[in-house]
């Protein structure tokens, strides 16, 4: 069996509802998943035995702490990157030159690539020293925001929402991907199929399209994603990162549901 | 033969009686020998004598050459209330806000060296839509003459330079129309003038963008009739306006980096100085709008037991800079300066994510799924 973990913030939640699909279609690969309480580095600590542990209290429900020394692979999900602080910084201000939306301060292009050099360095040089640059591990970002989300208000919404997103976007994509060149972690870039235009996840992917009916969807359902996603995301990984197919035919627990088996 | 007067009985002065002097009752403060080179409280307080009071909440905005970068800090971490027009401290470290010009001043101004520099600034922010904006270039990007070192790498079209001058103005109107004090560091009197529009620029064409064509620009040496006219002009400007702020001038302490006057930097830079010290001696004199702070004298001579300079000779220190403050603080009543650790200004301010306790609920549901 090849041991995965799957470690992370609350993203990780997409795999853990997953995790049925996945380990049919992945029968010789074994999951572990842990999130970090508050979503931070600092929250835990990495021994020398190997084991990650929660060094605050978290949800008592979550688990306290996994050993990644038995690990054979680790993919670490749903990190920002720093787009949340690009998205805080649109928020506020419009890009000198490009489009309007009569904010009353901008700022030039080359302050947000050198805003966003300091913000994604400094992102990398933690996410270095985390796991101290243990080569098993990937790191895959965020997913974008569902393209039906009604206007948002959070995080890298404000990115995902601004006229000049498909600029801002490759701006963060490039700096992230110069930025992870110099460490020993994997760059796991959102898949193609998995977004819905510069910014967006596609619609059917989040948390929102699943929702029992009457159950009005928050803010966080349309940024969080469902097990589709966390299937379609996984797979992706298994094939470029671990070298392994699906067995049989991809599996798909859209497709599971649709043929009545319920969610995972 | 005597005269009648001189057989009169002559007058005896009063061997008991003490000569008057214009300076016996004066305080100790105006004697060289009793308070030159003391650093304490007492002496500090009574190095100046404030015309108004101002308060730590009173609104001050800063602005002149690279010395008031030193004060603004200081005042700033002194717990001063420094207007801030074009705050970016919210998304980006102090030296990335300092490297494109922001939270160096109370606005985005770059370097006001010249009192005619801060005329115009001041005429252009009150009249901002149709202020004259000069681009320069370099390698196929573009700089506000006016301010070339806010944005290093300049900007990518001569329209995004006006775009950003506008903003910029209302932003200096508004610090401008919230300020009670103006603390304003003349540094220079050298400066070269557009000939087109007749600007004064801060930096000759040809250093950071732009290329020196001697029929475009000229020197000039400001004199001190001109840097007074220059100094109650924009007070006029802003009284017309309804502003009511009043002025603290200072004079930096640092030298001329260099000279265009055709004479040796060292002369060049005691004219310069002298001509600013002189002006703002007049005015502090003689009008009730401006009060004169020695920030010049604390840092560059011996009378608070300085000079504090350094680097080259021309640099004041941060022992200095802190005596100055301090100086300003006793002498408006406040207590001496308690400068913040430098890193807890620079640290960003605390984050709240408000998503934190959703984002929990949704792992927790996943997991018991």
């Amino acid at each position: 069996m090849m041991r995965v973990a799957i470690i992370g913030n609350s993203h990780v939640g997409a795999y853990l509802l997953a995790r049925g699909a996945i380990e049919v279609a992945f029968p010789s690969v074994s999951l572990s998943f842990f999130a970090l309480p508050r979503h931070s580095f600092s929250s835990c600590i990495y021994d020398e035995r190997g084991v990650l542990h929660a060094c605050e209290a978290g949800h008592p429900k979550l688990p306290r702490q996994i050993d990644l020394s038995a690990q054979e692979a680790i993919l670490m999900v749903g990190q920002s990157f720093a787009l949340e602080g690009l998205a805080r910084m649109m928020s506020e201000f419009d890009l000198l030159g490009g489009h309007s939306t009569g904010k009353t301060r901008s700022v030039s292009a080359p302050l947000v690539s050198a805003f966003l050099d300091h913000r994604v360095a400094r992102y990398c040089h933690k996410l270095a020293e985390f796991l101290r640059n243990d080569a098993r591990c990937v790191v895959a970002p965020a997913p974008y925001p569902a393209a039906n989300a009604p206007g948002l208000d959070t995080g890298a919404a404000h990115c995902s929402q601004h006229p000049e997103a498909p600029r801002l976007l490759r701006l963060w994509q490039d700096t992230v991907s110069r930025h992870m060149t110099g460490l020993h972690y994997g760059l796991m870039v959102q898949p193609d199929e998995l977004t819905d235009g510069p910014g967006f996840s596609p619609a059917r992917y989040s948390r929102a399209a699943n929702l029992p009916a009457g159950q009005a969807p928050t803010a966080a359902d349309y940024t969080h994603m469902n097990a589709e996603y966390g299937f379609a995301h996984f797979d992706a990984f298994a094939r470029h990162w671990l070298g392994i197919l699906p067995a049989g035919h991809p599996h798909s627990p859209r497709k599971e549901h649709d043929h009545g088996l319920g969610p995972q | 033969m005597k005269s009648a007067s001189n057989n009169a009985p002559r007058a005896q002065p009063d061997r008991g009686a003490r000569m008057s002097s214009p300076y016996e009752n004066l305080p100790a403060r105006a004697f060289w020998r009793s308070t030159v080179g003391r650093t304490d409280a007492a002496a500090l307080a009574h190095l100046y004598s404030p015309k108004v009071e101002l308060t730590r909440q009173t609104p001050l905005m800063t602005v002149g050459s690279c010395f008031a970068r030193h004060i603004h800090q200081a005042l700033t971490q002194d717990g001063w209330n420094i207007l801030q027009g074009e705050d970016m401290r919210a998304h980006m470290p102090e030296k990335l806000c300092h490297q494109y010009g922001y939270n160096l001043f109370s606005a985005r101004y770059g370097n006001i060296y010249t009192a005619r520099q801060f005329r115009q600034l001041v005429a252009h922010a009150l009249d901002g839509e149709t202020a004259p904006s000069p681009v320069w270039q370099r390698d196929g990007r573009y700089f506000d003459a006016l301010r070339p070192t806010v944005e290093p790498e300049g900007v990518d079209h001569p329209d995004d330079v006006r775009h950003a001058r506008l903003e910029h103005l209302r932003a200096v109107k508004r610090v401008l129309q919230d300020a009670e004090s103006i603390v304003l560091t003349l540094g220079l009197t050298e400066c070269w003038m557009d000939v087109a529009t007749g600007l004064a620029l801060p930096t000759a064409p040809g250093h950071i963008a732009g290329d020196y064509d001697p029929a475009k620009v000229r020197f000039h040496n400001f004199t001190q009739s001109e840097v007074l006219a220059d100094l109650r002009a924009t007070r006029d400007l802003l009284r017309k306006a309804g502003i009511k702020a009043r002025f603290v001038l200072t004079v930096s302490p640092v030298p001329l980096v260099a000279t265009a006057s055709g004479n040796h930097v060292g002369p060049a830079s005691t004219y310069s100085k002298s001509v600013l010290r002189a002006a703002c001696g007049e005015l502090q004199a003689g009008d009730a709008d401006f009060d004169y702070f020695p920030a010049f004298e604390i840092v560059s001579t011996p009378i608070a037991d300085g000079p504090y300079i350094e680097q080259d000779g021309r640099q004041p220190s941060q022992q200095g800079i802190k005596t100055a403050v301090t100086c300003f603080a006793l002498s408006h009543g406040e207590k001496g300066l308690s400068l913040k650790a430098e890193n807890d200004v620079q640290q960003m301010p605390p984050r709240h994510d408000p998503t934190d306790a959703q984002c929990e609920q949704i792992l927790l549901e996943a997991y018991h799924k």
